[in-house]
């Protein structure tokens, strides 16, 4: 019995383990491998692209230096506000003839007509000026990757680790967790900026709500589940 | 190329000239976080009860007892397909012949409803009657139970729909908690059987899965408010008498009747290894409509109750705040909607609240829509002995995408009715099955 | 290439939900209804279950059985005794039996697996088994050990010192002398020690006609000895029914459930916490059977319940009341 005790106590420790590990590894591991998918993307894609390296300081003096695409992208222009425009439209038409068959499809397209509208407002006089630019778009959804990163085997740590799965299985979970959000979030927020450079700043509020950390959490979600359907110690 | 970047050094914070709304905005921002971190907490504490707290089956070993006389009643309303099968089955559950009645109300059907009922009836005389509701008479499920009340034999009335398969010991676990003087009411748990028919019935096996085997037992447990569901369970006769019957103008008469017995100091008793197969909707729109008409009614009984419950001088603290948060869980659906649509508008106007917006997004996809969060139905499935399902549980962030609409659409009906009452419309919810096959029987081995 | 990035953060994003795919892709058929419970709470589920299985495999064999001959039943071995051989062979000890007519097991056998017999079926003191099932009449010998279930269709008599951890049923009736451990007993009467049915002949009445006296109580109850009593009783906390004292309803407690000496109650005893019982009562009758249902149930002798004793945790039949308060 106390063997076992100290087994649980163990597995519940895994989680400030683990995000104690993530907060030391952002600076030597995380932001490195980081920028190197970020450059290797850039230099595919656009090679006269560069990853600049945006500061970010941290109340206790440590500065977090945080790579992003050095993309820019303009407002809207009278010709993307027609097309924007015909689009939403076409988008609330098809999820008005989907309604019937496919539900789900059709209030999914019903979602991001509203959110793209709601988003374009921001450039309108209701609540211009938009207050965002890609690189600091970019640095701050990498700052929240992070954040979400040092969560993650907090979130476990209450969701899982109580549960009989092996310890192996315990760790393995966390680092299946923390690796894929290591190479998703790079590859997610540079594949935006090349998004937002092409298609204009409107695109911006679309895919900070929908295709942001919501896309992430997912993710987990799909892990946590994967995890949970594996075998108990007893089994 | 990068003329932004110049000016791009972070994200910039709050646009004073948008102050004015970012104060607005702001501690709504703060209030609908925090709700919808308590039902992520409440949902928390549900599992971790469920896994590791002491579980409470009072009345499961009740198995032997002189059985009172008990009225199963099985509405129908253009039941065809389903009707023979219940009723089947309902013939041959394992309870004293003469202390059973089963009591079938034709509900103003236009199909061959009337008709296979009546062959029942007459075939098996001493336990089946027939009430036939003329066709002007008040549409709805409550009203169709309201007619029913005068005719029910002893004093415990078991409810259930017409497209359920009850085993042959149903009726006995059903009837066993009545034994406790206290208790009022009693639900038992539903299962799907044509959960394998497409995605959306797998999503609604998990959803109940989660709902009944960690949320409702959990309440059991902790001595909370199980929720009687309207069908697998039943109710006190004598109790519904002094609370004053079935309200035939609740849409959601299960809830609304749940809250007058607590409210008056009854319990309700959660059987969860009273189980019983059921046919879950196979379409969309189907599923959108159901909730949404739930959704209506359950907000109808979060209007007329929630004062009364407060007020109420029979009900336990802990039972008082179960029941607040119980009858918040619909409306939920818009404050998480308006969640969204506030933050989103506060990080538009430059106030990039990152922080609230990532906690938004963990616990929203926890608590999203009404039915269980991610967590407490992997947990449920892992409690079911069905591993191998808890990896369809990331698709249920489809079913409660549409949840949360279809619970918005109910809640905002919910208003209007408040402001305005109208006469409800009734949607019959549509059944998938052959009549001319046998009732299913999935077959499946039992758990031990 | 900005497509290829595309395509290569599509698929690193898909990844997590692989084996969601894979469960509606290749595993198709998990997603079928999950099994219901109901069956396997029947106190004979167990017993009929194997029951059923094995004369279904005895049907298929041809000729007559003269011998003990083994065959196999669920690719298990199976040893089939013949109706002429009364006494077992050891090798019951580790190959499920069935015999065909009246069996003896020896004394001492430490078994694994199941024993069944279309007749009576006597076993020896000091042994353990898995489960035994008897058409006839089942005997368990003093100082064994059932780990799982044991049924007999018509009646089982459980030595003193025996060890009952799972189910123990009989279709007439269960005679226990003490003292003696058990989780589960279900028949039509059960006889705890010298016992003998006082109340056949009692005034019926049931529990829907008590309706109207029903008492709940927020608090412990203490009911004197000798109270008569129309309905049931809720209590919290403990619940004490005095000596001698007749009860026509249930009795539920949030706490313990003690009863006093010579008590007879007609309905239920529940509680949630344990269930002590003085030598002299009786719970339920021939015809309106009652279950006693608690987390430790202690019954003195001699008793008798018309219905069922179950025991969440565990339940004991003792010589000698431990009641101190009545």
């Amino acid at each position: 019995m106390p063997h076992e005790r100290g087994r649980q106590a163990l597995s519940l420790m895994l989680g400030p383990i683990f995000a104690l590990a993530v907060a030391w590894a952002i600076r030597p591991l995380i932001l490195p491998l980081w920028a190197f998918i970020e450059r290797f993307w850039c230099a595919s894609v656009a090679p006269a692209v560069t990853v600049i390296r945006m500061p970010y300081a941290l109340p206790w003096g440590v500065s977090l230096p945080v790579p992003v695409p050095d993309l820019g992208a303009s407002g809207p222009s009278r010709a993307a506000w027609m097309t924007s425009a015909v689009l939403v439209g076409v988008t609330l038409l098809l999820a008005v003839l989907l309604r019937r068959r496919h539900l789900p499809l059709s209030l999914a397209l019903f979602t991001l007509a509203v959110v793209f509208v709601v988003g374009a407002a921001g450039f309108t006089p209701l609540l211009a000026p938009f207050p965002y630019v890609i690189p600091g778009y970019i640095q701050s959804m990498l700052l929240m990757g992070l954040t979400l990163m040092f969560m993650t085997p907090f979130m476990l740590m209450v969701i899982y680790y109580p549960l009989d799965f092996g310890l192996g299985k315990k760790v393995a979970l966390t680092l299946l967790a923390l690796t894929w959000l290591a190479l998703i979030l790079p590859c997610q927020f540079c594949l935006q900026a090349f998004v937002i450079n092409g298609l204009g700043l409107i695109a911006l509020p679309v895919l900070f709500l929908l295709f942001g950390l919501l896309l992430d959490i997912m993710g987990l979600v799909a892990l946590y589940a994967w995890g949970m359907s594996w075998r108990l110690r007893h089994e | 190329m990068n003329n932004a970047s110049a000016g791009a050094s972070l994200a910039r914070h709050a646009v004073p000239v948008h102050a004015g709304l970012i104060a607005v905005l702001q501690p709504t921002a703060y209030v609908i976080v925090a709700l919808v971190v308590f039902y992520t907490a409440r949902h928390l504490f549900f599992t971790m009860n469920r896994l590791f707290g002491r579980q409470r089956h009072p009345y499961l070993d009740i198995t032997q007892a002189s059985w009172p006389p008990v009225t199963v009643i099985i509405p129908a309303h253009n039941e065809q397909p389903v009707i023979a099968h219940i009723l089947e089955r309902m013939i041959a559950v394992d309870y004293p012949r003469e202390r059973l009645k089963i009591l079938c109300i034709d509900d103003r059907s236009t199909d061959a409803t009337p008709a296979i009922l009546d062959d029942f009836a007459e075939r098996h005389p001493d336990r089946v009657q027939v009430l036939h509701r003329p066709p002007d008479a008040p549409p709805g499920k409550a009203a169709a139970l309201v007619d029913a009340t005068a005719h029910l034999m002893g004093d415990i009335a078991l409810v259930f729909d017409a497209d359920y398969l009850p085993g042959p010991g149903l009726v006995k676990q059903l009837v066993a908690p009545f034994f406790d003087p206290q208790v009022g009411g009693v639900m038992g748990r539903v299962v799907p059987y044509n959960s394998g028919t497409n995605l959306l019935t797998h999503l609604l096996e998990l959803e109940r899965s989660g709902g009944y085997q960690v949320d409702q037992q959990a309440r059991a447990n902790l001595r909370l408010i199980p929720q009687f569901g309207g069908t697998v369970g039943g109710v006190r006769v004598s109790a519904l008498r002094a609370i004053g019957g079935w309200d035939p103008r609740a849409l959601a008469e299960d809830t609304d009747i749940t809250y007058r017995l607590v409210i008056a100091g009854w319990k309700i008793a959660y059987q969860n290894r009273s189980e019983c197969y059921e046919e879950v909707v196979e379409s969309w729109p189907a599923r959108y409509r159901q909730l949404r008409r739930w959704s209506r009614g359950h907000n109808q009984v979060l209007f007329r109750h929630l004062w009364p419950l407060l007020r109420s001088s029979r009900v336990t603290g802990r039972e008082r705040l179960d029941g607040v948060s119980l009858l918040g869980i619909y409306a939920m659906a818009p404050v998480l909607l308006m969640g969204w649509l506030v933050l989103y508008l506060l990080w538009l106007c430059g106030d990039n609240g990152g922080g609230l917006l990532l906690m938004l997004a963990v616990v929203s996809y926890g608590t999203f829509g009404n039915a269980a969060a991610f967590y407490e139905i992997a947990s449920a499935l892992r409690l079911d002995g069905e591993r191998d399902k808890v990896k369809g549980v990331p698709l249920i962030l489809i079913g409660f995408f549409v949840s949360t609409y279809a619970a918005t659409a109910g809640f905002l009906a919910a208003i209007g009715d408040r402001l305005r009452p109208r006469r409800l419309q009734w949607h019959k919810t549509p059944r998938y099955r052959d009549q001319a096959q046998a009732a299913p029987d999935p077959a499946a081995p039992t758990r031990l | 290439m900005l497509v290829l990035f595309a395509a290569v953060t599509t698929i690193l994003f898909l990844l997590p939900f692989t084996p969601t795919a894979g469960l509606f892709l290749r595993r198709r058929q998990t997603l079928g209804p999950s099994p219901l419970s109901a069956g396997a709470y029947a106190p004979d589920h167990f017993a009929r279950n194997l029951i059923t299985k094995l004369r279904a495999r005895a049907a298929l064999i041809a000729q007559p059985v003269i011998a003990v001959f083994e065959y196999r039943l669920d690719d298990e071995p199976l040893l089939i005794l013949p109706a002429s051989m009364r006494r077992a062979p050891s090798e019951c000890a580790t190959k499920m039996s069935y015999a065909l007519a009246d069996a003896v097991l020896p004394a001492a056998l430490a078994c694994d697996k199941e024993i069944a017999a279309e007749g009576s079926l006597l076993t020896g003191g000091n042994a353990r088994y898995r489960a035994l099932y008897a058409a006839d009449t089942l005997h368990i010998g003093g100082n064994s050990t059932v780990i799982r279930w044991c049924h007999a269709d018509t009646h089982l008599k459980v030595d003193k010192g025996c060890r009952i951890l799972g189910r123990a049923s009989a279709n007439k009736t269960i005679k226990v002398d003490a003292p003696c451990l058990f989780m589960t007993l279900t028949a039509p009467t059960i006889l705890i020690g010298p016992a003998e049915p006082r109340m056949g002949s009692a005034k019926a009445g049931d529990l829907a006609s008590a309706s109207g006296t029903d008492h709940v109580a927020r608090e412990p109850v203490s009911l004197a000895a000798g109270t008569r009593r129309h309905g049931s009783i809720k209590a919290h906390g403990r619940l004490c029914v005095g000596a001698d004292s007749v009860i026509e309803g249930a009795l539920v407690c949030e706490g313990d459930i003690v009863i006093g000496p010579g008590c007879l109650i007609w309905g239920p005893i529940v509680a949630e916490g344990d269930v002590r019982i003085a030598e002299g009562c009786e719970v339920g009758r021939p015809d309106h059977p009652g279950s006693v249902v608690g987390e430790d149930v202690e019954i003195a002798v001699p008793a008798v319940i018309h219905g069922a004793v179950h025991a969440r945790h565990s339940g004991i039949v003792t010589e000698k009341s431990t009641i101190t308060i009545l």
